[in-house]
Formats: C-alpha cells, sequence, structure tokens
C-alpha cells in the first residue's frame, strides 16, 4: 500500500536535512552535506551520513524525496527501536551506497516507492516485518545486500516493475526470502535464499504461500520475470514456487538440495503454463515441467 | 508501516493453517525423482529468422560464414538458450544474434557464469535494436568490432557475460537509455574500448571489470550531438590499459564511485581522465586512482 499523503505529512517532517549540517566536504564542484540526525532529503544532491542514526516512532528515518539524490550511508547503521522505516524513497534516481552499512531494528528496512533507485552494499536484518519493499518502483537496482532475520520478508515486490536484484543472501526470514506480488519483468540473479520459513523464492499474491487458501489474484499474478543462479535451501516449505497465473517467468539455475519442507520447486500452473525452468537441479517438484 | 495490522494478523492465522495443512501434505507426498524436461524448446541447429514467441535452445555449435545475422530474432516474446552450442562466424563478417527493433521482450541465456558458450569471430557479436532484453550468460569474443552492441536498446539488461579480444571494443551501448550491466562482466584486451558509452545515458555499470584494453577501459564520449550523460559507474574494477575511465568533453552528470584502476602494465596516461573543465557536471569520489586527469576534481 503506498504511503497516503496525509500519512506522509505526518512524519515527513520537520527538520529538513540541511538543518542539521555542520560542515560540508566538497569533492571537485560538488559538496557532500553532511547527515547527522534522521530527517527528509527535500533538494537533490550529494550527501553522506556521519554518525550512527537512531529513530523512534512510525515515521521513516531518512526520507529521500527529491530526485537525484546521492546519499552515502559510509558504513553507519540506521537503527530503530521497532517501528517505522529505516529509509524511504520517494523521489527519482535515488543512488544510496551504504558502503557496508545496516538497517536494523525497523518494521521495513528499506521502502522504494520512486523509480531508478540503485542501492548497494547493505544488510537489512532485523526488521519486524520487511528488509525491502520495493513499493510500486520501477527501474531501481538492488545489489550486493543480505536481507536476513526479517520478521516476514526479506525482499517484498510489491506492483514492482523492470527491477533488478542480484548479488543477495536472503536468509532466515520468516515467511519469504522474496516474495514477488503482481510485479512483471524484474531480472533477479546470483543469491541465494535459505532457511526462510514458507518459501526460498515465492511469485504469487498469498501472504501464506502456495496452497495458503489459494493465490489471492488470480489472473493479476507477477509475469515475465527472470530468475537465474539461484540456491534455495532448508526453506520450511519450498525453495522456489510459483502460485497461478504467474506466468511467462524464465526460472534459470536454480539449484535445490532436497532439503525443503515440501517442493523444491513448485509451479501451481497446469504443466507450468507459459514458465519456463531450466538448468535446474531439484530433489523434488510438484509437477513435471521443470526441466534439469 | 506499509503492512496494515489486519493483514498481518490474517498472515499470521493463516499461516498456522498452513503449517499444520502443508506439513501434513509433505508426509503424504513421497519424493519425486527428477523430472524429465516437459517444456521442449524448438532447437537451432542453423542460422534462422526468429520470428514467433517461444522457447528456442542451440544446442550444437553452429558454424557459418554469414554476411547477415546468424539468428535474427525479430518476433516478440522470444526465450533463446545457447548453453549447449554457439555460434562462430568467419571471423571478420556478419552478426551472432541481432535482435531486431521490435522483438520485445527477448531473453538470451547461456551459462550460468561468464566464459560460456561463445558467440565469436562475426563482425559484431551480438546486437540488440530493440531495448527490454535480459542477455547473459556466454562469450562474446574474436569479433572484427564488437562484441556485444546496444543500439537504441533502452533498458537492457547485461549480466554474466565476457566480451574479450574484439577488434575496437567489447561493449558498446550506443544511443541507449537505462541500460544495466551488472554481476560477472569480464570486458577484456579488446583493440580501442572495453566498454564504450557513446551517447549513452542513465547506464548502471555495476560491479564490471575491464583490463588489457588498447586505449581505454572505459570510454564515456559523446556521439554527435548526443552526450553520454547521467551513468552511473560503480565498483568497477579496471586495470593494465593506458586509460582507466575516460569522460569526453560533453558528458555531464555522470558519476564514478568505488572504482578502481591498478596494475598499469602499460605506460599510463591517467587511471580517471575528465575532459570537461574542472570535470564540469561530473562526480568522482571515493575511487582509488593513483593517476588522475585532472587531480583537482577527481577523487
Amino acid at each position: 500500500m503506498s504511503i497516503s499523503t496525509s500519512r506522509l505529512s505526518r512524519w515527513v517532517v520537520a527538520l529538513p536535512v540541511a538543518a542539521s549540517l555542520a560542515f560540508s566536504s566538497s569533492v571537485g564542484a560538488v559538496t557532500f552535506k553532511p547527515i547527522k540526525k534522521c530527517g527528509t532529503i527535500s533538494t537533490a544532491g550529494y550527501y553522506k551520513v556521519t554518525k550512527t542514526l537512531t529513530f523512534q516512532g512510525s515515521g521513516a528515518c531518512l526520507v529521500i524525496a527529491a530526485d537525484n539524490v546521492t546519499l552515502n550511508i559510509d558504513g553507519h547503521s540506521l537503527k530503530s527501536s521497532g517501528g517505522g522505516t529505516g529509509i524511504s524513497i520517494t523521489g527519482a534516481n535515488a543512488f544510496v551506497d551504504f558502503n557496508d552499512g545496516t538497517v536494523t531494528g525497523f518494521a521495513i528496512g528499506i521502502e522504494d516507492d520512486g523509480s531508478g533507485a540503485v542501492v548497494q552494499n547493505f544488510t537489512s536484518s532485523n526488521n519486524t516485518d520487511t528488509g525491502i519493499y520495493v513499493n510500486g518502483a520501477s527501474g531501481s537496482t538492488f545489489g550486493g545486500f543480505g536481507a536476513n532475520n526479517n520478521t516476514n520478508h526479506g525482499i517484498h515486490l510489491r506492483r514492482a516493475n523492470n527491477n533488478i536484484l542480484h548479488n543477495m543472501a536472503l536468509k532466515d526470514n520468516g515467511s519469504f526470502g522474496l516474495w514477488a506480488e503482481l510485479s512483471s519483468n524484474n531480472v533477479i540473479n546470483n543469491f541465494v535464499a535459505n532457511n526462510n520459513g514458507i518459501a526460498g523464492v515465492y511469485f504469487g499474491c498469498s501472504s501464506s504461500g502456495p496452497a495458503g487458501g489459494g493465490p489471492a489474484c488470480a489472473g493479476a499474478n507477477s509475469g515475465s520475470n527472470v530468475v537465474t543462479s539461484t540456491g534455495d535451501d532448508n526453506n520450511g516449505f519450498y525453495g522456489l514456487a510459483i502460485d497461478l497465473d504467474s506466468e511467462a517467468n524464465v526460472i534459470d539455475g536454480a539449484e535445490q538440495s532436497n532439503n525443503n519442507g515440501a517442493d523444491d520447486s513448485y509451479d501451481a500452473n497446469t504443466n507450468c503454463g507459459t514458465n519456463l525452468w531450466f538448468n535446474e537441479t531439484h530433489g523434488t517438484t510438484n509437477q513435471p515441467c521443470t526441466r534439469e | 508501516m506499509m503492512k496494515l495490522e489486519d493483514e498481518r494478523m490474517t498472515k499470521m492465522h493463516c499461516r498456522t493453517l498452513l503449517c499444520g495443512f502443508l506439513v501434513a501434505l509433505a508426509l503424504l507426498i513421497p519424493l519425486r525423482p527428477r523430472t524429465a524436461r516437459a517444456i521442449a524448446p524448438t532447437l537451432i541447429t542453423q542460422c534462422q529468422t526468429i520470428d514467433t514467441p517461444g522457447f528456442y535452445e542451440i544446442e550444437t555449435a553452429i558454424v557459418t560464414s554469414t554476411v547477415g545475422p546468424c539468428i535474427d530474432i525479430t518476433g516478440s516474446g522470444v526465450t533463446l538458450s545457447i548453453e549447449g552450442g554457439g555460434l562462430t562466424g568467419d571471423g571478420s563478417h556478419g552478426t551472432g544474434i541481432r535482435i531486431e527493433h521490435g522483438a520485445i521482450g527477448t531473453v538470451i541465456q547461456g551459462w550460468l557464469q561468464a566464459g560460456g558458450p561463445p558467440v565469436n569471430s562475426f563482425n559484431i557479436g551480438v546486437e540488440d535494436d530493440e531495448g527490454g532484453s535480459v542477455i547473459s550468460g556466454f562469450e562474446a569474443s574474436h569479433n572484427a568490432t564488437t562484441g556485444i552492441l546496444l543500439s537504441h536498446a533502452d533498458g537492457d539488461t547485461i549480466m554474466d557475460v565476457t566480451a574479450a579480444n574484439n577488434g575496437h571494443d567489447g561493449i558498446h551501448i550506443m544511443q541507449t537509455t537505462g541500460a544495466r550491466l551488472d554481476s560477472n562482466i569480464y570486458v577484456d584486451n579488446n583493440g580501442t574500448y572495453g566498454l564504450w558509452l557513446d551517447g549513452a545515458a542513465n547506464t548502471l555499470l555495476d560491479r564490471v571489470e575491464a583490463s588489457g584494453n588498447g586505449t581505454t577501459n572505459l570510454e564515456i564520449s559523446t556521439l554527435g550531438a548526443t552526450a553520454s550523460n547521467a551513468n552511473l559507474v560503480y565498483n568497477a574494477n579496471l586495470h593494465d590499459a593506458p586509460n582507466g575511465v575516460v569522460i569526453e568533453q560533453g558528458s555531464g552528470n555522470n558519476r564514478v564511485t568505488r572504482t578502481g584502476a591498478y596494475k598499469g602494465a602499460h605506460a599510463k596516461v591517467a587511471d580517471g581522465s575528465d575532459a570537461n573543465p574542472l570535470c564540469g557536471s561530473n562526480v568522482w569520489f571515493n575511487n582509488k586512482f593513483t593517476k588522475r586527469k585532472p587531480t583537482s576534481c577527481i577523487h
């Protein structure tokens, strides 16, 4: 669900980041403005977090509201006592380089509601809902990260198209390592999704996964995504699962070691519908339409 | 905060029910053996046009002296696996695989890592004139001009490829917006440029590696009146060439960060070079360069 304007206005408050500036560091003709507290970035430019940011409440610690923002987290941590969002991206073309920084303890670690964001090199863990929520965003890229030990999901794509997620580890999340809901044309590659409560990867609309009461959005699901080079092991029920009416997905190179609770590979569509599964290594599947 | 509390409660309730159901299901269903393929690909054994949506596979190597494209993809919705074979030209003519304008949603997949099956010894290895394609898992090398050419191919994704020993450039991104290259991109020992952004905008180069290219590992240039603007180079590993990254005059709003250029076996000109006065609107930061030109704005 999108953040409503009224709700946004309650928490996108107060202190624009510029108000927390003390010193600025220059690189060539640009200036990196230091960020020392949570706030909203409402102007395009270059910003750098200079200390651990702690947060309490239900809003977001950092809001990237402007287009064309470059934010260097510089290895620092964003921490919450249990609510809110670590970074909320609503502007377009944000570039966020964590440089091994972390975001922990929020409800949602990172939420992307914008477009064309590039978010790199981070860990989003121990959040009470989801590590990364790509909510209606398109054209964004998330790379080199971990989304672990989140209460529900490592990554949740919802109505999110044409995004790339790569070089990641999605482990020990309560439900899904990655959940693609109503999301299409995404490229997801080079990753592991292990030890998640229901499935390593799930394409569908039921928050309970396949057979969890049936797909909640049959006829309008996640299609034309490309998944390559993934290992999905030791998940509660499924390694990689595609629910009814998620079609035209390409699954290439999923390796599962016959140790997921129900099926390593699962496709609810008859004869896999128009989904292509190949270069598959698994122990169990629910129907003979995956191929090795 | 995006998730409603009632949704979460419903989810927890459903999950409890689901657990019982699925555990029972798991106990009832015996382990099944590995399955045979059910969706058979259309096998390609010679150069041809693909004008119909579907799943195609090159299972054995194709050797050709064609002067046009060997595999000419003209239809939308084509997935082409080249994992079992590859294409080899005569050393100077033709294009190995061409995605024609109008061929929407093409996926080309080879092996799952760089150094896969070859698309070698053509004039151009792979050319995309459409955009929105996913191109991965093969080696485009020893082509007379270019390994991989994106021409007006907005929104392409390239990953897990090697483009080496091509006559002029490894990967040429020409008048294309929003291409993204990530994961295991190796561009080595090409005649002039490794990666060439040529009137390209909003390209993401993420973790690419280029070495030993004749003039420059990564060239960001202006094509006629079209500048290369707003590209992002992140965490590139560029070494053993006269120039690491070069931004030519007129190209602006590019960002180069966490990029290293080292082990210069050649008489190095610069690891990072920007022809715009004071780098213009380009921003270079957190890089690991030893030779910079100019030093005042490349960091």
